[in-house]
């Protein structure tokens, strides 16, 4: 009984006083010398040795938690970097070859429970459609530019309010990106529905602010549905209704004038008509037949307030894995796009096809392969035509390395 | 003396309506939910001022429950992650574990299955889609139906961790939100493989060897059985009063009796 004694105190000492390294090995062996003595049983040592590590593993938490500041305990970082080598030629033009990067830097906050804020803060310059800065000018400092911030309340498990700058894929879903390019953060109201498998997305987005005119916005509704079964498939099919308000005699900021406009008086160019877009569009993933996974998509979009080239569609397909995150995992893609010279403003598309202009159609093939955790190498191929006037085909070939963090 | 007896019998009178109805609430692991459902029932017997709720949901929803103050004890089967013990104590909780018992994930196939013994490298590359079909392993040409836990489990959890070098299941694999899913699936299908909590082994399915080890409470308890781990039930900070005795009751001989007939390997 004595020695049992001993043996425990021995023990109990060394999770007091030594260093938690020194504790763990030695521990291992002082409880393992009591099962074999029979002073301890041994479910008794395994609950020792449990508790032990369970304890020190919460002690490094709490002086991990204490020594940080609130405001980084609460704060998820995420971002990216990436290096791209551009070639671009229109048929009878100069070829022309850019190096370009690209960094990302974004946050997310709790400042209740439910209630979120993000920021992002992203290089580049005042293009809605780029993040992307071309290394030039005699090694200039470049700039970075506030690419989204926003609140978010989860009011309730089937409603999320969201107001601010905001990327478009956050407040509403899109089979592919031939109508909004993938760097597009939309500013205003959103709301999010849900209940089982049908959600509903709505929002209120401000395009332009005029002194004493009525401003240019968009009223978005997207009811849609998702059919998922982890590891089997996931399906989407939603339709939206654009209105777009203010657009006729509009003069916007970084369009490419693709759309019928007229010039007043003074040589400014507006807008000849009104936008109304309807689409409707739906997604297919299957994983783990002949590949990890395969996909596709298709979506059609017809401006009503137009009266021709109204119309747009993009389908597409993909193998390979759904997501690039590790070494070995790769996906190539297939898209085909046109879109009409009226069916959607030319502000919103691609700006690598035809430099996000209407009035085009052409195809897209991309190849992403994982070199190593979280690093991806991506080569993307354009080749878009415009479909009035003189054909004057465009090739781009990009290469990128991304790194994410 | 007669307001000294008066003052204590009015202290005792507060001090019982307050014990009177009291709740304790548990919430987590659907493999510790036997152990608790077992105990909780005798603890009551006994303790008829005290009502255990007993919530399932598995062991991350447990966890999260009692970082939001919204149960008392967490149950769960794998340890907390540290990101789970940063958030809880960020919101002034301070996760305490106790170690009620033991508990093996057994390699259940359908009976069948002339196939005894596994692996941990052929378990590996069947859940990680690897090794595809049974002759690949010397069973019959038919394919290997993978069942798992869902990813809310703590056994999912423990098993990702244990089994697989917290690579990720195979994307085919069936999905199932409770060991006793698991049990009946492979009961009733001839190419399937799972996983379950020891306390779920039932004659009509096959337990086989890992390694060339069975897992029994002596290979659990002296953790040669590599898929070994321990149940947990997290409170915060030291346990006290109505918390405190249960969790006194369950680590007690007669709880460890209770836990052993939930089917799983007591400590005492």
């Amino acid at each position: 009984m004595k020695k049992k004694a001993i043996w425990l105190s021995v023990v109990l000492m060394l999770v007091g006083i030594l260093p938690s390294g020194i504790v763990a090995g030695e521990l291992d062996l002082l409880v393992n010398e009591l099962v074999e003595k029979g002073v301890i049983s041994p479910g008794r040592a395994q609950e020792i040795l449990i508790l032990s590590e369970e304890e020190m593993r919460t002690q490094l938490a709490k002086a991990e938690v204490s020594t940080l500041p609130k405001w980084i305990q609460t704060i998820n970082l995420k971002g990216d970097f990436r290096l791209r080598d551009q070639w671009e030629q229109r048929e009878g033009g100069d070829a022309r070859n850019r190096a370009r990067y690209r960094f990302r830097l974004g946050g997310e906050a709790e400042v209740t429970t439910g209630l979120n804020v993000g920021f992002g803060l992203a290089s580049g310059g005042s293009d809605p459609r780029s993040t992307n800065q071309t290394f030039e000018n005699s090694f200039e400092t470049k700039t970075i530019m506030l690419d989204y911030a926003f609140a978010k309340y989860s009011a309730a498990k089937w409603l999320t309010l969201t107001g601010g700058k905001i990327g478009a894929a956050s407040v509403f879903w899109t089979a592919s990106d031939y109508l909004w390019d993938t760097d597009i953060t939309v500013e205003g109201l959103a709301a999010g529905l849900k209940w089982k498998n049908l959600f509903l997305n709505t929002g209120y987005y401000f395009i332009d602010e005029i002194k004493d005119e009525k401003d240019p916005s968009m009223i978005l509704v997207q009811p849609g549905i998702l059919f998922a079964k982890e590891g089997s498939y996931s399906a989407t099919v939603g339709a939206t209704y654009y209105q777009f308000n203010q657009m006729k005699d509009a003069t916007l900021d970084h369009a490419k004038w693709s759309n019928t406009y007229y010039k007043d008086a003074s040589k400014v160019k507006h807008l000849s008509g009104d936008y109304r877009t309807v689409s409707v569009g739906g997604d297919l993933q299957v994983y783990n037949v002949l590949l990890p996974a395969i996909g596709l998509f298709c979506e059609y979009n017809r401006n009503i307030a137009a009266d021709s080239l109204q119309n747009g569609f993009a389908v597409g397909f993909f193998g390979g894995y759904d997501k690039i995150k590790d070494k070995n995992q790769w996906q190539i893609k297939y898209s085909y796009r046109k879109l009409e010279k009226d069916s959607w403003l030319d502000i919103f598309p691609d700006s690598d096809a035809y430099g996000g202009m209407t009035g085009i159609g052409g195809s897209e093939v991309v190849f992403q392969y994982g070199l190593m955790k979280n690093v991806i190498l991506g080569i993307d191929y354009y080749k878009i035509e415009n479909l009035s006037g003189t054909h004057v085909p465009e090739e781009i070939v990009q290469v990128d390395f991304q790194f994410k963090f | 003396m007669k307001k000294t007896l008066s003052t204590i019998l009015i202290v005792l009178t507060i001090a019982l309506a307050g014990f009177a109805g009291e709740k304790v609430r548990l919430a987590g692991s659907t493999t510790v939910l036997p152990i608790a459902q077992f105990t909780a029932e005798e603890f009551m017997n006994f303790n008829p001022d005290v009502t255990l709720s007993i919530r399932g949901g598995g062991s991350g929803v447990g966890i999260a429950s009692l970082s939001e103050g919204t149960c008392d004890i967490a149950t769960a089967s794998r340890s907390m992650k540290d990101s789970e013990i940063k958030n809880a104590v960020s919101r002034g909780i301070h996760p305490t574990a106790h170690v009620i018992a033991m508990d093996g994930i057994s390699m259940v196939i359908h009976p069948s299955n002339p196939i005894r013994n596994l692996t941990k490298d052929q378990i590996r590359k069947i859940y990680t889609g690897k090794i595809t079909n049974w002759k690949q392993i010397g069973g019959a040409d038919r394919k290997i139906v993978v069942l798992s836990r869902d990813t809310a489990s703590g056994t999912y959890e423990a098993f990702s961790k244990l089994a697989l070098n917290d690579e990720k299941v195979r994307k085919d694999a069936l999905l199932n939100a409770s060991n006793k899913a698991i049990e009946t699936a492979v009961e009733t299908t001839p190419g399937a493989i799972g996983y379950i909590g020891f306390g779920y082994i039932t004659p009509r399915i096959k337990l086989i060897t890992v390694d060339g080890i069975t897992c029994s409470k002596t290979t659990i308890l002296s953790k040669e059985y590599p898929y070994s781990r321990p149940l947990f039930m997290y409170t915060n900070g030291k346990p006290k009063g109505w918390v405190k005795k249960y969790i006194d009751f369950v680590l007690s001989k007669e709880g460890q009796e209770l836990v052993e007939t939930a089917g799983y390997i007591g400590l005492k």
